[in-house]
């Protein structure tokens, strides 16, 4: 059975699929490193999407060139959970969104794909832009 | 020359409308001013705070430009409020980057604006109140 975590942003809690068979060395640095607590702040440049800012390193070796990431990938899906390894960041979308930057799109790895309903985890994503950082959790789930 | 005054959290700017160039829009804030909402910051377009107030939608957009620069005052049609420009920008949305009008100017250093305006990504909405210079 595939790894489970729970992904926690201001109370409301969602389980997530760790997304193994696609990227599978990110995901084990990743189990190995939960759980990961920080706040988060609304992307600027994504559309509906948040990440972390605390840097956190799953570098790791033999990803696809040019740029050495894991499984690289220019395309969300609402609920996606993306790894940045320039930034050591992760970004959660919740809705409309593509990982972007200043430059236009960016390479990352997916790590993980949640599976509950998104509605109130989306509604308190959004409430990131009114009221700022908020407290973010992912840890394994029992 | 019509001029803008405008408070952010403590902080006095001042700026222009770029009447010349988009005479239809200009008026229509002129018009709509004083103006006093919240602003957050944008999800799409980078450094750029979105101010939420309403402005009379003006029959054409004006002076549009596909590029932004810090200081710049943008009106969004179809969207409305108006946009300030804090550092590196581009309109941009779902559907990708879309030219917007530039309708007015920030005047003077920006030090302590920008510095106030990277605080509302992190510390959410703050107040901004517009008014004729």
């Amino acid at each position: 059975m595939a790894r489970q975590i729970e992904i926690e942003l201001e109370g409301v809690v969602v389980t997530a699929r760790l997304l193994e068979e696609r990227s599978p060395k990110t995901c084990e640095l990743m189990w190995g490193a939960l759980p990961y607590e920080d706040r988060v702040t609304h992307a600027k440049w994504s559309g509906q999407m948040f990440h972390t800012n605390t840097p956190i390193d799953l570098a790791v070796a033999g990803g696809m060139p040019p740029f050495d990431i894991e499984s690289p990938s220019a395309y969300q899906s609402p609920g996606e959970v993306v790894y940045y390894r320039p930034a050591k960041e992760f970004a959660v979308a919740y809705g409309e969104s593509r990982f972007c930057w200043e430059t236009g799109p960016l390479f990352v790895t997916p790590v993980a794909m949640i599976e509950d309903d998104l509605t109130e985890f989306a509604k308190k994503a959004e409430q990131l832009v009114w009221k700022g950082a908020k407290r973010f959790v992912i840890r394994r789930k029992a | 020359m019509k001029t803008l005054r405008i408070s952010f959290e403590g902080l006095t700017l001042t700026g222009r409308v770029l009447e010349d160039k988009a005479p239809k829009i200009c008026q229509a804030l002129w018009d709509s001013l004083p103006l006093e909402g919240s602003v957050t910051n944008v999800t799409w377009s980078g450094n750029m705070l979105r101010l939420w107030v309403n402005i009379p939608e003006p029959p054409e957009p004006e002076n549009v430009s596909e590029l932004q620069h810090p200081g710049d005052i943008l009106f969004v049609p179809g969207w409305n409020g108006l946009r300030f420009v804090y550092g590196p920008a581009q309109m941009r949305g779902p559907a990708g980057a879309h030219p917007v009008p530039r309708i007015g100017r920030l005047d003077g250093d920006l030090t302590d604006f920008v510095k106030l305006a990277k605080q509302v990504e992190w510390e959410g909405a703050k107040k901004m109140a517009l008014a004729r210079g």
